[in-house]
């Protein structure tokens, strides 16, 4: 039994009062910081969000600020995932879900395209064969 | 799966995408309070990895480990965990019974002698073999057989990683932990009362790509136990300024202060609550109000009243002086030169003081 | 000399501002759980007792002197310094309300050692002349009779006559070479001379090789209680010289708190040396002689007896299980109080407290508090190791009117020593 059937309301019943943890704005200059070195260095960067105290609130508060741009994907493995390219180009969030839809991790990414959302060489191999296969199959029965 | 194949391989063989993969990696990553820097390195060895055989002992325990195990929150992380490993026998999970069940244990064990992760939850009765037995072998005796043929022991939960509530006093049962009994393993210690089911399934994925982790001084992974929840509270900054909840129905316990006053271990206690947090991370005690119990330290259960607000560790003066201590130093280099000096011309100006110095009227 | 001044007492204070006392104070939050812990403000509710406050003028001194918005703030006028005035109306809260106990800093969260910096604070307090009538005579005496109550060599003398008689054993004196020498206090010998006797009888039984010294046979030490290190190490001093002047091996602290920990503890801090020689609490020794076989009794006692650890001894001093491994074996019937060990609640009149008449009612209210203890169990006796606690003890239970033997764990072996 887990807490994903339980309304959302519910859920969040301790956010009103909860006490802002000052994390916040650190977060957002560390984007900040991120871009910079993007532009200049080409360096990457990933921030897991998991890992750094917020009070409750407060991560719904930070996804409100960055906001949602122009890009919006939804991949289906193993339980959805959300690759939304926020309000600031190259500031990237990952929301990956479990089967339940409930969010076992959530990530920023400050790159162009982040790497899970671009095909898999591996994958490609796979879908090559398969492709053969459905080609060969059509062969051998015409 | 067969154990020859490498979990890489068998993902692919059963159609899990390289996305899936990577995206496993991250979460994984991010259970185990990685830097994000780490995905890749453990995509590379978990792609790698020949899955292990693990062979799981419950002793003087409630199964709260084993049930916390399963309520991982993640079922399909839990699932690509389980199919690294082969969970040879563990006596609440597996189908088989009886004679059958020890067959599959000793069976497990000849097959991976040397190679095998033993996995304990619950306490070893020390004086009287009696109080908890297994098939007719005593726990410490199948304790020392399969601690003898594994790789590595990992103890999970508080009763096995330092004697939990078994141990409490007065100790009926004379139980000891894991660590009590067996010196020549490494042993990794998981405690708590549970412990956070992803701080288990982490420190397996942990211990499978990276081996032995890096430990403290209780034995546990620094990954998961390196911070207080004190540390990581996000009530912390009402501590700092002084702001406390008195009583449970206050104006402070309304306003969210610290629950320091109210019984919280936390300063004291090591683990990930604050930030991993349980039941899919939606809250931890914390932040349901409730002051933390310090379940993951040794003989909490002891530690006097929950709901009595902390006098220094349990029952440990020491600690007292290694924070003043550790106070001390820091305090000492902000002290600085000029004050310093200033010290020195006290020292200097000193008189010495004698008996005919202590009366007004001399 | 030039007297007790202002400016003695303030650059005392600026002296004795260490860095942990710089620490402490800038980590405290104000939790206010060290007055809990103060039978002070227990017994009288009173926010005045709260031990941190207690320390107010010392905390001045660190502001304004070593750091930057105290000086500051000083420079401008805008923070009051610290006066001759301040010091005299937090005299009676230094040292009328503060046994030295050690019970609040056992509770800070923050692990803040109150009790390190009230002893410090003392050392500005009695520069400035600001020290209770009865302390500074008591001192007076220490320094120059050797007894701070007086007794003098004499006195001593004649007790152990009285002694050698009674229980037919050798009191040996400055006998050069002996194991170890035995230090008494004042009141033990004024007010408990059995104590001679029952150490003369157990280590004639033990085969202890002992001696008392006419030079230095005081143990306590006023100059601690006070909060003046120079007499402090006086009287330190006056002990190390005896003990290498006759090769002992040890020195035995009398059962006196105070006494235990200005020789183990201050003292090689005091004279700035190690000491070559070891010091243990007498009922260390006994513990010891226990386990070796050494002492053997003819019979236990038969009374409901608990145990009241002297602060010093417990919670200062670190010696909890032997007075327990003791009374164990010397009797059936033995029963902890609530709140016992190094929680222990103090009796109300350590650190220098019983030597102030002007706290003699304070501390008779706070007794309140060892009587609920006391309340709770209901035994027949109690057993202390202190002289000064036992004495304290027996005021306070005839003030509440309680009739209960108080015993010294030393003398109830001695009673109950097997005859060979």
């Amino acid at each position: 039994m887990t807490a994903n059937g339980m309304p959302a309301s519910t859920i969040a019943s301790s956010a009103p009062c909860a006490p802002p943890t000052g994390n916040l704005v650190p977060l957002l200059h560390e984007i900040r910081h991120a871009l910079t070195r993007w532009l200049e260095q080409g360096e990457e960067h990933v921030i897991d969000l998991r890992s750094i105290p917020l009070a409750p609130g407060e991560e719904d508060s930070l996804l409100e600020q960055l906001g949602e741009g122009e890009v919006n994907a939804r991949l289906s493995i193993t339980g959805p995932s959300d690759i939304i390219e926020t309000r600031y180009p190259a500031v990237w969030l990952i929301t990956h879900y479990n089967e339940n839809e409930s969010i076992i991790g959530r990530f920023i990414e400050i790159c162009e395209v982040p790497g899970i959302l671009k095909s898999q060489a591996d994958d490609i191999r796979a879908g090559l064969e398969r492709l053969e296969d459905q080609l060969s199959n059509a062969e051998t029965r015409a | 799966m067969s154990k020859d194949k490498t979990l890489g391989e068998t993902l692919q063989e059963r159609g899990v995408s390289r996305r899936s993969f990577l995206k496993f990696c991250a979460t994984t990553a991010s259970m185990m309070a990685l830097p994000p820097a780490m995905i890749p390195v453990i995509a590379a060895t978990l792609e790698k990895l020949r899955r292990p055989s693990v062979i799981w002992l419950s002793f003087q325990e409630c199964t709260g480990c084993t049930e916390s195990l399963t309520r991982s929150h993640s079922a399909t992380i839990e699932d690509l965990i389980f199919d690294t490993i082969s969970l040879d026998y563990h006596h609440t999970l597996q189908a088989a019974s009886g004679s059958a069940a020890e067959h599959a244990r000793e069976e497990a064990m000849q097959e991976n002698y040397g190679n095998y992760i033993l996995v304990v939850d619950g306490s070893i009765p020390g004086e009287n073999n009696g109080y908890s037995t297994i098939a007719g072998i005593s726990n410490k005796a199948m304790l020392l057989e399969v601690a003898a043929g594994a790789a590595a022991i990992v103890a999970v939960g508080s009763c096995a990683a330092f004697g939990g509530i078994p141990k409490a006093d007065p100790n009926p049962t004379g139980a000891v932990s894991v660590s009590d009994l067996i010196k020549d393993k490494p042993i990794v210690n998981i405690p708590g009362c549970p412990p956070i089911p992803a701080v288990i399934t982490g420190v397996l994925v942990q211990f499978l790509t990276f081996g032995l982790p890096e430990l403290d001084q209780l034995g546990r992974p620094a990954a998961f136990y390196g911070n207080s929840i004190h540390d990581r509270c996000y009530r912390r900054p009402f501590y700092d300024k002084g702001l406390f909840a008195d009583s449970f129905d206050d104006e402070g316990a309304k306003k969210g202060w610290c629950l320091f006053k109210l019984g919280c271990k936390g300063p004291t206690t090591y683990n990930a609550c604050a930030t991993t947090k349980w039941n899919d991370g939606t809250s931890f005690p914390i932040e349901a109000g409730h002051p933390c119990l310090g379940c993951s330290e040794p003989d909490f259960w002891d530690a006097g009243s929950f709901y009595k607000a902390l006098s220094t560790p349990t029952e440990d003066i020491g600690k007292t002086a290694v924070y003043a201590g550790a106070a001390g130093l820091i305090a000492g280099a902000a002290l600085g030169a000029s004050l310093r000096a200033r010290k020195q011309s006290a020292v200097k100006n000193h008189e010495r003081v004698t008996i005919d110095d202590l009366d007004q009227e001399s | 000399m030039s007297g007790p001044s202002f400016e003695r007492g303030y650059n005392a204070l600026k002296e004795e501002i260490d860095a942990p006392t710089a620490a402490f104070f800038s980590s405290c939050v104000h939790c206010g759980m060290c007055a809990e812990a103060c039978l002070f403000f227990t017994e009288t509710r009173d926010p005045k007792y709260t031990p941190i406050h207690k320390l107010e003028p010392l905390r001045k001194v660190w502001k304004q002197e070593y750091t930057f918005w105290g000086k500051l703030g000083k420079a401008l006028g805008l923070s009051r310094p610290l006066t001759d005035q301040d010091l005299a109306d937090w005299e009676s809260l230094v040292y009328d309300s503060c046994t030295l106990c050690g019970r609040c800093s056992m509770v800070c969260p923050v692990g803040n050692d109150i009790t390190y910096m009230i002893r410090k604070l003392r050392e500005g307090m009695a520069a400035a002349g600001h020290a209770p009538k009865g302390l500074i005579d008591a001192t007076k005496r220490a320094v120059t009779i050797g007894s701070p109550m007086g007794v003098k060599l004499p006195a001593l003398q004649a007790q152990i006559r009285h002694t050698e008689k009674e229980y037919d054993v050798k009191v040996p004196m400055d006998v050069e070479g002996a194991e170890y020498l035995c230090l008494l206090s004042s009141m033990e010998i004024m007010n408990f001379p059995e104590y001679i006797g029952s150490i003369a009888r157990i280590f004639k039984k033990a085969k202890v090789s002992w001696t008392l010294s006419s030079q230095a046979f005081e143990a306590t030490n006023s100059g601690i209680q006070i909060g003046v290190s120079d007499i402090a190490a006086e009287l330190v001093q006056r002990i190390v010289d005896v003990a290498e002047e006759l090769k002992v091996k040890a020195v035995i602290s009398p059962e006196c708190g105070h006494a235990y920990m200005a020789i183990r503890w201050d003292g090689p801090n005091l004279v700035g040396k190690r000491f070559n020689f070891k010091v243990v609490h007498i009922l260390e020794l006994l513990d010891e002689l226990r386990t070796q076989g050494r002492l053997k009794m003819k019979d236990k006692e038969a009374r409901k007896l608990t145990y009241h650890d002297p602060c010093q001894i417990a919670r200062r001093g670190g010696v909890i299980d032997q007075p327990r491994n003791l009374l164990n074996m010397l009797a059936d019937n033995f029963v902890e109080m609530p709140e016992t060990g190094k929680m222990n609640w103090c009796c109300g009149a350590g650190g220098g407290v019983s030597s102030n008449e002007r706290a003699d009612d304070l501390r008779l209210k706070t007794f309140a508090r060892k009587k609920a203890q006391l309340d709770t169990i209901n035994v027949d006796a109690i057993v202390s190791a202190c002289s000064n606690c036992r004495i304290h003890l027996e005021e306070g239970l005839e003030e509440y009117h309680m009739e209960l033997p108080l015993l010294s764990l030393t003398e109830t072996i001695a009673e109950h020593l097997a005859e060979e």
